[in-house]
């Protein structure tokens, strides 16, 4: 039997409009429920894959790399920007730490080479971290045999010594785990910096332009114990402009943009994720079985795991691979004009705890919380081997400000002008534990400004204003 | 006919299956209370609110400036060691109190010169200075009995650091310095030991031993050709 004309057209009609409700409910089901099988809803995010091999070794650096002069107390400290630190980092990466960590410690057959102070007083370079990285971390940092077992737990400092070993294809390093130190003579292989360029990068210091002379504190003021402590006591001037931060224009929490919000800060199986807004509008809450986030305004991302309870923390570097696919997995697309990088790791018996923070012109970006007062960094991250527990996490977007300043960079000049005159009580005790100059910025503000930070062993963080030139 | 009433009422019944998905409820009290989230509101804003936190107020500043200008009006080094160079400059003088305490002198390392050293000094404990008020460092050396200035005059209110370039070097030649220290703001009534600091020190630039002996043999050429100019 044929079919008329007019039954075919309402057959095709019946097609469509089965074939659109069907879409409809796929996308109403998409939002809704796990599980659907196909994608029948665009995501605002393209490419959502992270390899996190690819990027890990973007957030490590040395925190600075010195050149002692081997006069004692005065040292040199490398601008991150400078051919040298790159060239000095990337032997580092590329094979001395490769080295280090596969290979077996040389034996000491001198006193002074036990002497971590005494070894960082000797003409020098001193690749110097922030903390003390787990053996572990730089072994899956540079992709290295895991089977392989380092001899050293930590690495904190490593000083090379170019001039000790008599072969031109040997460089001996100290390396300092923030207790012990161990020897090591490596090879330089092809394409390392040559041994008579740091032989001459240590004799010609004072005349590289890209240099900062630092002096340790506790020589000319007993203020401090820390005899590792360095500041610059001249008048070097830095110009230093001021930051604006800003909420990524595509996550700015707005009635109409929670979807594009949940496509950047959600895991990408959202599941069953319910929605609440708070009472005053400022905040919004997604909450699955399973995770809970909450967003402000501000652009404070906080995160909860539910399965707190009896997990298995692993190995470090396996909770840091789950720190960084967060933070990776959602930075993409919205954080510009800043590094991220680790600042610190601590073990804390169930889980560890990762600490990020943003870096401008070599600079940390810390928060200042205007209800309590405090200084906090920018990202923390507590992590297990397969999942992360917690996370808080300033989502901010960088630019140079309208403002810049030139700065004076001597310690003398604030703690003479500025410092102990705001606190007169701490004068002539030993109560200084570090000295930094990092960028802050109010959590209810947009404007990143830069500060002399000075932490006392009282647990006591002071912050003062750098006061510009003009 | 019944292929049509098929087709109608399974729309229905997709539209309707669609209608409830969308429309179901969310219950907010599936959310759990997250102890850990904060409670504040924060809001953008692009107002300056690091100003309670810088450690000077303007006005305090300011202040502080202008008591200082007052006294800065009146002095002057020049005429403090001319008014007080009897005193200054007396061989067996020196004072029981002290403002400040030498801390170190260490060699320049930015310089190549072992004569170019940094003294470093710090006030002492039992000194209490109002905010805009300093102590002055003059330091003088001892060259053929007579005192010169190693350096310009310093003010500091709690530490001085200051560069200074020795004339005598090796351990055959000691620099022997006179520190003399006041309150600026005391500098028209100077008195010994009330508050007028006078302190000897003397400081050996060590040398190489070979470098010792050339500036040794230079300091020497360096008298005799004094002694012939000033007999000539």
């Amino acid at each position: 039997m044929r079919l008329s004309n007019v039954d075919f057209k309402k057959s095709i009609l019946m097609i469509f409009l089965f074939l659109l409700c069907f879409f409809q409910m796929g996308i109403l089901w998409s939002e809704k429920n796990p599980g659907v099988l196909f994608s029948f809803s665009h995501s605002v995010r393209g490419n959502d894959f992270v390899d996190i091999n690819e990027v890990k070794e973007n957030y490590y650096r040395p925190k600075e790399i010195l050149i002692s002069s081997g006069k004692g107390d005065l040292y040199w400290k490398l601008d991150s920007k400078s051919n040298l630190y790159r060239s000095i980092w990337n032997d580092f990466k590329d094979s001395y730490l490769s080295q280090i960590i596969q290979s077996k410690p040389s034996i000491r057959d001198k006193d002074y080479e036990q002497s971590w102070e005494y070894l960082s007083r000797m003409k020098s370079i001193i690749v110097e971290f922030g903390y003390e990285i787990p053996s572990g971390v730089i072994q899956w940092m540079e992709n290295l045999d895991t089977a392989s077992l380092s001899a050293i737990p930590n690495i904190y400092k490593i000083a090379i010594h170019p001039s000790e070993d008599i072969n031109n294809d040997k460089n001996t390093l100290y390396v300092y785990d923030g207790s012990n130190v161990y020897k090591y003579v490596v090879t330089i292989k092809q394409g390392n910096m040559k041994k008579e360029d740091y032989i001459k990068a240590i004799e010609t210091a004072a005349e590289n332009e890209f240099v900062v002379p630092m002096n340790r504190l506790i020589t000319y003021n007993p203020i401090t114990e820390q005899r590792e402590l360095l500041v610059c006591l001249s008048d070097e001037e830095r110009k230093i402009w001021d930051l604006l931060l800003t909420t990524p224009d595509r996550i700015v929490l707005k009635k109409d943009n929670i979807e594009t919000v949940q496509d950047y800060l959600l895991d990408e199986y959202k599941g069953s994720m319910v929605s609440k807004w708070s009472e005053d509008g400022t905040n919004i809450i997604f909450s699955d079985p399973e995770k809970v986030y909450r967003y402000y305004n501000n652009g404070l991302l906080e995160y909860q795991n539910r399965y707190k309870e009896a997990v298995d923390k692993g190995r470090v570097e396996e909770a840091l691979a789950e720190a960084l696919t967060f933070i990776e997995y959602r930075r993409r697309d919205l954080i510009e004009g800043a590094d991220i990088i680790l600042s610190d790791i601590s073990d804390k018996g169930r889980y560890y705890a990762f600490t990020f923070d943003y870096i401008v012109d070599d600079m940390k970006v810390k928060v200042l919380r205007t209800r309590t007062g405090t200084v906090e960094p920018a990202i923390v991250i507590n992590a297990v081997k397969d999942r992360v527990l917690d996370a808080k996490w300033y989502i901010k977007t960088f630019a140079n400000n309208d403002y810049s300043n030139v700065y004076n960079m001597s310690f003398f000049r604030f703690y003479e002008r500025q410092f102990i005159r705001e606190y007169p009580d701490l004068r002539n005790k030993p109560v200084i534990l570090d000295v930094s100059n990092e960028y802050l910025f109010s959590d209810i503000g947009t404007r990143a400004e830069p500060f002399w930070l000075i932490e006392t062993n009282s647990n006591q963080l002071i912050f003062v204003g750098m006061q510009g030139k003009e | 006919m019944a292929r049509k009433f098929l087709f109608v009422a399974l729309l229905f019944i997709l539209i309707l299956a669609g209608s409830v998905v969308s429309m179901a409820d969310e219950d907010n009290s599936t959310v759990l209370n997250n102890d850990n989230a904060n409670t504040e509101t924060p809001l953008e804003t692009s107002g300056n609110l690091f100003d309670n936190f810088i450690g000077n107020s303007p006005e305090y500043e300011t202040a502080a400036a202008a008591a200082e200008d007052a006294v800065d009006e009146a002095y002057s080094a020049e005429a403090v060691i001319e008014r007080y160079g009897s005193l200054f400059f007396d061989e067996e003088v020196q004072s029981e109190i002290k403002f400040i305490n030498i801390i170190n002198i260490e060699h320049d390392g930015k310089s190549k010169n072992v004569r170019d050293c940094m003294i470093s000094a710090l006030v002492a404990d039992d000194v209490d200075l109002d905010y805009d008020e300093s102590l002055v460092l003059m330091i003088f050396i001892k060259k053929d009995n007579k005192f010169e200035p190693l350096t310009d005059p310093v003010e500091g209110y709690a530490w001085f650091l200051t560069k200074v370039s020795f004339p005598n070097a090796g351990k055959d030649n000691p620099n022997h310095m006179r520190f003399v220290v006041f309150p600026k703001n005391s500098y028209n009534n100077l008195e010994l030991n009330v508050n007028l600091q006078i302190t000897d020190m003397e400081h050996v630039v060590v040398v190489p031993k070979l470098k010792e002996y050339l500036i040794n043999a230079q300091q020497s050429l360096k008298r005799f050709l004094d002694i012939i100019y000033e007999s000539e």
